[in-house]
Formats: C-alpha cells, sequence, structure tokens
C-alpha cells in the first residue's frame, strides 16, 4: 500500500473520473481520509455540473436582431477598405502627381501674376508665395488621393450592394 | 476521440460553416439560430461575472453585436464556440475592470436561487442533500475572484478541454489547471465550514 495520503491534486483528478492506479485504488479503499475527501470533490464536482438556476428570462436575443437590422450595423454601411485598395490609391496618386508635376511650369507661366500683384508690395507675403510656389507640387497630391479614395469607396458600394443587398431587409 | 465523436465534430463544423456563410449574406435567421446555439454559454460567463441585472442584458447585446460584427474575421482557427466564449470573456473582463466594486443585486442573487437551500432553513439533525449543497457551492461560487469563476464555469458547465479554457482566457493551460484546483479546494474549505464532512459524505451520489 502507498503510505504518503494522495495529494488534494491527485485526488482531484481521480474526482473528475481520470485514470486510478493500482496503488491509489489501494491507498483509497484503506485509507478513510482520502476516500472522504474523495466523496467531497466528487460530491461538489456534481454540484458545478449543474448550472444555476437564473432567471434568464429577460434576456432574449430579439433585442440583438434588432440592433442588427438596424442599419448602423448592416455590411453595407461599413464598405471594407482593403490594404491592396490603399496601395492602388497611393501608387495611382503617386503616378498622376508625376505625370502633372511635368506640367506645373506651364501652369506657372500662366496670367497668374494678375492675381499675385497684391502680394507682391508685401514682402512678407511676397516670401509666404514663393515658398509656396516652390513647393507647389505636392498640392497636386491632394485632389488626387480624394479623386482615387472617392472612386474606390464608390465601387466598393457598389460591389456590396450587388453582394448583399437582396438578401437585406 | 470515437468515431462517432469524429462524424459528430464533423457534422457541427459543417453547420457552423453553413450557418456563418448565410451570416455573411446578411441572413439574420442564420444569426438568430446562432445567438440561440451559443446563448447558455454567454450567458454563463456573463451571469458568473457580473452581478447587475440590467448590465447582464446589455453586456448580452454587447457581445453578440461584437459577434455579428467581427463573423467575417472567423477564420476557423479555433473552435467557433471558443471564439464567443473569447469575445464574451474579456468584454466581461472590459466591464469588470471598469466597474470594481461591482454593485451586486441582491434581487437577483436571491431570485436566481429562489428553489434552493438558505440557512435558516436547515436544522442540526436534517439530512442534507445534493440539492442543498449545490444551491451552497454555487452562493460560494459568487464569492470567488472571477478567473476562478470562469474557469469552473467553462470547465464544469461547457466541459471545455484546459487548452479551450487557456485560449478563451489568454493564459497557459498549466494555468488553467492550477486555478481549478485552486477553486475546487476554495470551495471545498468554504463549504466544510457550513456543513460537518460527516454529514455531507452521506450523500449517495
Amino acid at each position: 500500500m502507498q503510505n504518503k495520503h494522495l495529494t488534494e491534486e491527485e485526488i482531484q483528478i481521480i474526482a473528475e473520473g481520470n485514470h486510478v492506479t493500482g496503488d491509489q485504488r489501494e491507498h483509497l479503499s484503506q485509507c478513510s481520509e482520502c476516500s472522504k475527501n474523495l466523496k467531497l470533490y466528487k460530491i461538489i464536482n456534481l454540484s458545478l455540473d449543474t448550472a444555476p438556476e437564473y432567471d434568464t428570462s429577460y434576456i432574449t436575443s430579439d433585442s440583438v436582431i434588432q440592433k442588427i437590422r438596424n442599419k448602423r450595423f448592416s455590411y453595407l454601411s461599413s464598405p471594407k477598405i482593403d490594404i491592396y485598395f490603399i496601395l492602388f490609391l497611393f501608387i495611382t496618386a503617386v503616378v498622376v502627381a508625376f505625370i502633372f508635376t511635368d506640367l506645373l511650369p506651364s501652369l506657372q507661366s500662366l496670367d497668374l501674376s494678375l492675381v499675385l500683384k497684391v502680394f507682391t508690395e508685401n514682402e512678407y507675403l511676397r516670401a509666404a508665395l514663393n515658398t509656396l510656389t516652390s513647393h507647389s507640387h505636392i498640392l497636386l497630391y491632394v485632389p488626387f488621393v480624394l479623386f482615387a479614395l472617392f472612386v474606390t469607396l464608390f465601387f466598393e458600394k457598389i460591389l456590396s450592394t450587388l453582394k448583399h443587398g437582396t438578401n437585406h431587409t | 476521440m470515437s468515431y462517432i465523436q469524429m462524424i459528430k465534430k464533423d457534422i457541427e463544423h459543417k453547420n457552423i460553416k453553413e450557418l456563418l456563410s448565410k451570416v455573411k449574406a446578411g441572413d439574420h435567421s442564420a444569426f438568430e439560430i446562432i445567438i440561440n446555439k451559443y446563448r447558455n454559454l454567454v450567458i454563463h460567463i456573463i451571469f458568473r461575472m457580473v452581478s447587475n441585472s440590467a448590465d447582464r442584458e446589455d453586456l448580452f447585446q454587447d457581445i453578440f453585436l461584437k459577434v455579428y460584427k467581427n463573423i467575417k474575421h472567423f477564420r476557423f482557427q479555433s473552435k467557433f464556440s471558443t471564439w464567443i466564449g473569447k469575445i464574451a470573456y474579456n468584454t466581461c473582463l472590459n466591464h469588470v475592470k471598469k466597474h470594481r466594486p461591482e454593485t451586486i443585486d441582491q434581487s437577483i442573487l436571491n431570485n436566481s436561487y429562489k428553489n434552493s437551500f438558505s440557512d435558516t432553513e436547515l436544522l442540526p439533525d436534517d439530512l442534507i442533500t445534493q440539492k442543498e449543497i449545490t444551491a451552497q457551492i454555487h452562493k460560494e461560487i459568487e464569492n470567488l475572484n472571477y478567473i476562478y469563476k470562469t474557469v469552473l464555469t467553462l470547465f464544469h458547465l461547457e466541459n471545455m478541454s484546459y487548452k479551450e479554457i487557456g485560449t478563451i482566457m489568454k493564459i497557459p493551460q498549466g494555468s488553467v489547471k492550477s486555478y481549478l484546483f485552486r477553486a475546487r479546494k476554495e470551495l471545498k474549505k468554504r463549504l466544510l465550514s457550513k456543513f460537518e464532512d460527516k454529514e455531507i459524505c452521506k450523500i449517495n451520489i
């Protein structure tokens, strides 16, 4: 016989219905302390396996479904823009910007001087204008990025409507 | 795992896959089936971690709305029940952290065990029944910390493995086992402070 008492952990494992070794079985048959402990854990486990009698009648699926029916949670209202679209968007913006920066000199030679005359009298404004015109090509990115974003969202929405539109209530 | 269990698991997997594709296509009745199928799992987690009835209802809605919104990201890398359990546990955990110390809704606690044992009903010579022990155990669980409560719930009520529980709670399997042992040991200690061990052992199981 195994003289040492079984540990709490060993007893809990046996109480779960796991394999009992020969030594453990022999010890349990002769040790009232350990067999009492085992019975206690079996009783506890039986209680733990029983679901509590909670009053859950006020929790229903209706409220969840109602919220889902609300457009805020539909797939249509949250089009997914994946990483490839964003990548496409930036590449397009960069390419287009490069093409148009070649046109910048001719753009500057237009009759902008009439509008700019107002600024020439003030040296601070003139300095600011010079800085702005020397970096003006950056401004060209903005409309193209916005345009590409708009086109992307538009097509995403159309695709999403075609895919899910008929199933939505 | 037996052959029958494997087949059952396979059918279950196919059913879930079918349901999920319907939900992704916008079928609300398919999602209602999912809610009803996993209702008990979510309720067990919420009710064990949160005591306030209004909060419980809100959390139930929040959890299933999160499930709905994120269902397109579920890739079958774990069981669907584990995935839902994880969402439920994290949502409740955030709630518990925000609202600590929690206000315990005593009326719900009392209603929850309306048919069960109360201290005054038991006379010293009365025989203790398994039902009374169960009621006492459930009462004592309410006073344990939320980690113990969750581990006990997922293991005993949802029959989840250490691995699944570990995934839900983001803790190693060894810790799950350790928490489970400590929780049961604590329950035994508390039970013995209420009842004589001889009396408990008279129960036929």
